[in-house]
């Protein structure tokens, strides 16, 4: 997927945000469109008393997962229910699908997952998502199906006849994303996805989200839970008292360009010493050496992967199912034509006549073996000893289409990498110049899938 | 497995198709046995039983012919084809009793007339039942009803009662549950506005706050029945369970309505639950209308209950022995007053003619006020009136206006007055027109005249006396019926007073351009001039049956309720749900008190006799008078008024009351639309 190559300052003229914004070559106009978006609450005598959104400008493009950041008051939820018609805004403009957010045709192409989730509480799962479905005017067939599909997905299908109010706040929430998938829609609006959900739940919508926005759904995410957010958005925009602080890729937003990283096998201490001599030839200092560490939402989820290998029983709610067909259905149309070969280069093991992506969530297992495969890759590219046919591979491998990139990240410390290599980065880093666009580009790819 | 997931299950059970079958084909089968075993006993009837029936059913229509040829008197041969009948009958039952003990067949082809539609129809019924949905709740309800039931009844005097009581929920609980599963069976298409009403009927049954009123209308219509004095005239019993069930239950659903629908709306803003329906394809008028018409089903279920409940105890009701009765419809001396319907008793017939029928009521013709302006002592009146006028406002110029407005006055508070008073020892003559369709009735059908006399102070001890011809015929008249009441004087009647009197008056004394002249002349030694207030004399006929009136009174009865709803929808899309409540319940008692405020309005003057303003009241009347106008379509109509006396609802006033009520309802619905759609639903100012 495309995205925005660097950070835009909120005062920068429209303009060039416009240009900025990566806006997909050959895609339509905006989802969701803002300019000078300003919401001021007024009380009972019309005295201005809160300001909660300031003249804030956005764009969300079709396709991409955009992220809405910010502190508590800060305008999120102002601007999430300005976009739906729940408020009014007070001056600017504001357009979804190119209407006004109270347009009742556009509500059609649309899916809400408000923060907290209300729900009917004389209600059971099935009945709820009956209830909303038939607000779609979805035919008898399709809803059944689609409510079966959906309950299997979220892991409610053996309580689905329990009343909502009797469910837990995980479970309120699942049955409240199903709610918000029940009508396929383009656009989807999710507020704080995984509040109440536990390790895997969250891991499941993370994964669930990252699928819908390969499948070209556009999605407005927005979560006090930083690094889900940092895994799957392409764009985000952080606001403060009402106004946009930062926007832009997490790339541009959060490369540190006063440092490097550089992961590695496990070094002895003679090796590091090496290494810290060639940096202070530099006059580069060493800061840390330490094991890597996996996260603990990666330790969770093996733990509990293997304990529902091994059947371990588990009340409340199953841990969710495969997505559901009818939200797979894009893909399945696309992979019968020329959509294959993009699928074989996103999905990598599909190539190798592995299942089909898309089949079931990723797993722990399936994720930690394509990170194995991105790690050979890249560590393949750094030693530099296939040129550049063996870097080129590994990077399309580890999931980003790289056109005609190189192998070794490009910047200026591409030559000393080189050099602690033991000096065949120099080849390597010859033909790194050319990649830095399209790397760029494809690094939102890559995050989604060596995050996970 | 708790109980509530065991009864979920079960019900799943029910609903499923599978069982729907099986159950079907079950049922199909016992239909068929019963029928054949039904089939094979009536092969074996003997031929006396046989022709005994078949004679006594010939007797029955003979008499039944000679009697209307007799117009209903109890000629010679009528007394004696009765006596054979009766005769007849008595051998039947004696020959069916015969067989019984012996354990022959007591089964006739007569019979099967009866039995075998019968089977059909309860075989159709409890398919019905399994296609529906509820075949298992229906049998769990019986058993419950008759496990709780059976016992109390059964342990004696003390229990009884309770017993009954609950015996009488169970059919009301099965025809509830029946008629909320046929109307979300009705609300299932796929579709904004009925997918919103169906959760309001969802909610209703499932939330504290509508079933609380649910169980208190099954309750009422329980426990009524109970309470009806067993020794007074079955007219009364019958008239008191009508008024009772129908107008606690009409106001008990209205606070229902007006609860609920304020909660099913202010609730779901408070609690954001709108946010997930208005962020989907749901239009501002779908919502409301959505949210009505859930009301309003659920107010059918219940009013149809209700209505059903009523009904079948009234019929029931009916066919108990009536006083001087020793069984419905049998008097004392054995008549069949089915067949002869001119022996009924006083009480039965007051039944049947009265209460259980749909009349029209003719009040006296007065002049109006043209008329009265040409009359002489009319304007000698206004003489008199107007000089004293001018005599307590020096320089009041008596234009022509000023002179018609005095005459009005003297029209609507004296005239009238006196054309409806009838001094000591004087007569007055009170017409009644409009009576065409009588005059060519004719025959021996009776009308009723109800009156009721006000005289002095209206000692409650003081019986006055009454002449009364009509048409130029002295009535009442002595009579050949035995169980008529005796008449001592004809053409005069000894009465109390403030106290309702009724008359029966052949149709025949109606002339033939429908006219009735009823002469009242006030007898000494009464002592003051008696006054009949307006709807205090009245004659009323018969124009139709009972039940199709009874139906119009429920739809007007819902309509009515409908509209309240519309209040209540409409308040809540602003107001939070206390303030909401309190607005309907207001805008309830207006509406129903609309009437009382209309006629005291005419009264209620802001001017005092000196022509000076009295503030206060202006500020009241301006109020009042767009109240009273807004709320006039609704109180005019009073159905269960209209039920207990026994009058007509016809279709010109159902029409009026049904259409001007849904215009109401549509403008306060298209407010609450307008208002919803200018909320910003995601700011809530209450609690």
């Amino acid at each position: 997927m495309n995205t925005s190559a660097a950070s835009i300052p909120s005062d920068s003229p429209p303009a060039e945000k416009g240009e900025d914004a990566g806006v997909r070559s050959g895609s339509a106009s905006p989802v969701v469109l803002a300019r000078g978006l300003t919401k001021v609450f007024r009380d009972f005598w019309m005295r201005p008393r809160a300001r909660a959104v300031d003249a804030v400008d956005f764009e969300i493009n079709r396709g991409e997962i955009f992220g809405l950041l910010g502190p508590n008051g800060s305008g999120k939820s102002t601007t999430i229910k300005m976009t739906l018609g729940l408020l009014k805004k007070t001056s600017g403009r504001l357009a979804v699908f190119g209407k006004p957010p109270t347009d009742v045709s556009i509500k059609e192409r649309i899916g809400y997952l408000p923060e907290e989730s209300y729900l009917y509480r004389f209600l059971n799962a099935r009945e709820t998502l009956d209830y909303y479905a038939k607000l779609f005017r979805l035919s008898d067939r399709v809803r059944r199906k689609r409510i079966e599909e959906l309950l299997e997905m979220v892991g409610l299908t053996a309580v689905q006849h329990r009343p909502v109010g009797e469910y837990s706040k995980g479970m309120q929430r699942r049955i409240g994303l199903a709610q918000a998938l029940i009508n396929d829609p383009e656009f989807l609006i999710l507020d704080e996805p995984t509040t109440g959900l536990d390790p895997i739940g969250t891991r499941q919508v993370k994964d669930l989200i990252v699928e819908l926005g390969r499948r070209g759904k556009t999605i407005l995410l927005s979560s006090h839970q930083l690094s889900d957010v940092e895994d799957v958005v392409d764009r985000m925009v952080v606001l403060y008292g009402g106004k946009i602080r930062a926007s832009g890729t997490c790339d541009t937003l959060l490369a540190e360009t006063s440092r490097s990283v550089i992961e590695t096998e496990a070094l002895d201490e003679e090796t590091i010493a090496e290494l810290t001599a060639v940096l202070e030839r530099r006059a580069k200092r060493l800061d840390r050496v330490s094991p890597a560490r996996q996260r603990l939402e990666d330790l969770f989820v093996q733990l509990v992967e293997q304990a529902r290998r091994d059947r371990l029983s588990n009340a409340g709610a199953a841990h969710g199912g495969a997505t559901a067909a009818f939200l797979r259905r894009e893909a399945e149309a696309a992979s019968a034509g020329g959509g294959e070969l993009i699928e074989r280069l996103i999905g990598g093991r599909r190539a190798d006549g592995g299942e089909e992506e898309g089949e079931e969530m990723p797993t722990e297992a399936g994720a930690e073996a394509a990170r194995e495969d991105e790690g050979a890759a890249v560590i393949g590219g750094l030693m530099g000893g296939d040129g550049e046919e063996g870097e080129g591979e590994g990077r399309r491998e580890a999931g980003g289409d790289v056109g005609e990139a190189d192998a070794a990240p490009a910047g200026p410390d591409a030559d000393m990498i080189s050099s602690l290599l033991g000096g065949e980065g120099g080849e390597g880093g010859e033909g790194d110049e050319g990649g830095e666009g399209s790397e760029a580009g494809d690094g939102d790819e890559k995050r989604g899938d060596e995050r996970r | 497995m708790s109980l509530g997931e065991r009864l979920n299950a079960l019900g799943r059970l029910q609903r499923s198709r599978r069982f729907k079958v099986v159950a079907s084909a079950v049922v199909l089968v016992l239909a068929a046995a019963a029928a054949v075993t039904v089939l094979y006993f009536a092969q074996d009837a003997d031929p006396e039983l046989r022709s005994a029936v078949e004679d006594a059913a010939a007797a029955r229509v003979e008499l039944r012919e000679a009697s209307e040829a007799a117009e209903n008197r109890l000629t010679e041969e009528v007394r004696g084809l009765l006596d054979e009948y009766q005769r007849l009958e008595a051998r039947v039952g004696a020959l069916r009793l015969e067989r019984l003990e012996s354990g022959d067949s007591a089964v006739t082809p007569q019979t099967l007339d009866w039995l075998l539609p019968a089977i059909g129809v309860g075989a159709a019924g409890a398919i019905a039942a399994v296609w529906i949905g509820l075949s298992l709740t229906y049998l769990g309800v019986a058993f419950l009803a008759l496990v709780v039931a059976a016992p109390l009844i059964l342990l004696g005097p003390g229990t009884r009662g309770v017993g009954l009581l609950v015996a009488g929920m169970a059919p009301l609980v099965v025809l509830l549950l029946t008629l909320l599963e046929v109307a979300r069976l009705a609300l299932s298409p796929s579709y904004p506005l009925t997918a919103i009403a169906k959760n309001v009927l969802n909610e209703a049954v499932r939330m504290r706050i509508s079933l609380v009123f649910i169980v208190v209308l099954l309750l009422l219509l329980a426990v009524i029945p109970l309470v009806l004095d067993e020794d007074q005239p079955l007219n009364y019993r019958v008239s008191q369970w009508v008024q009772y069930g129908g107008g606690l239950g009409f106001a008990v659903l209205a606070l229902l309505t007006v609860f609920f629908s304020s909660a099913s709306v202010a609730f779901e803003q408070r609690d954001k639950l709108i946010w997930q329906t208005v962020s989907k394809p749901v239009a501002a008028w779908q919502y409301i209308a959505g949210k009505w018409v859930g009301v309003m089903t659920l107010n059918l279920v219940l009013l149809s209950m209700t209505a059903g409940a009523i009904f079948i105890f009234t019929e029931y009701l009916r066919n108990q022995p009536a006083r001087g009765e020793i069984a419905a419809f049998i008097t004392e001396r054995g008549y069949d007053t089915r067949v002869l319907p001119s022996l009924m008793t006083d009480d039965r017939r007051i039944l049947e003619n009265e209460v259980l029928v749909a009349r029209r009521s003719v009040e006296p013709t007065m002049p109006t006020f043209a008329e009265a302006m040409d009359s002489e002592a009319f304007q000698e009146v206004l003489r008199s009136r107007v000089e004293a006028r001018q005599a307590n406002q020096s320089g009041l110029e008596i234009t022509e206006a000023v002179r018609e407005e005095i005459a009005r006055e003297v029209y609507d508070e004296a005239w009238l007055t006196v054309l409806r008073a009838v001094p000591v020892g004087a007569g007055r003559r009170f017409v009644f027109e409009g009576l065409e369709e009588v005059a060519e009735g004719g025959g021996d059908e009776r009308l009723t005249m109800r009156y009721r006399i006000q005289a002095g102070s209206n000692d409650p001890s003081a019986i006055y006396r009454l002449g009364f011809r009509i048409n130029g015929t002295p009535w009442p008249q002595p009579s050949n019926d035995p169980n008529a009441t005796a008449i001592a004087e004809p053409g005069v009647q000894q009465v109390a007073l403030d106290a309702m009197q009724r008359m029966s008056v052949p149709a025949r004394l109606v002339n033939d351009e429908g006219v009735l002249n009823v002469d009242i002349s006030n007898i000494p030694p009464n002592r003051w001039t008696l006054v009949f207030e307006p709807g205090d004399l009245e004659i009323l006929y018969p124009v139709g049956g009972y039940e199709l009136n009874f139906a119009k009174a429920v739809a007007v009865m819902w309509v009515k309720l409908g509209f309240i709803a519309a209040i209540a929808i409409a308040a809540s899309t602003f107001l939070s749900f206390p303030v909401a409540v309190l607005m309907a319940i207001v805008a309830l008692f207006a509406a129903e008190s609309a009437g009382f405020l209309s006629s005291s309005l005419g009264q209620f003057r802001a001017l005092t006799d000196d022509e000076e303003i009295r503030p206060v009241r202006v500020v009241v009347r301006l109020i009042a008078m767009p109240i009273a106008w807004f709320f006039e379509s609704y109180a005019s109509t009073k159905p269960v008024e209209r039920l207990t006396t026994g009058r007509v609802l016809t279709w010109g006033d159902f029409g009026s009351a049904v259409s001007w009520i849904l215009v109401w309802t549509g403008v306060v619905l298209a407010a609450g639309v307008a208002i919803f759609r200018k909320r910003e639903l995601a700011t809530y100012s209450g609690s």
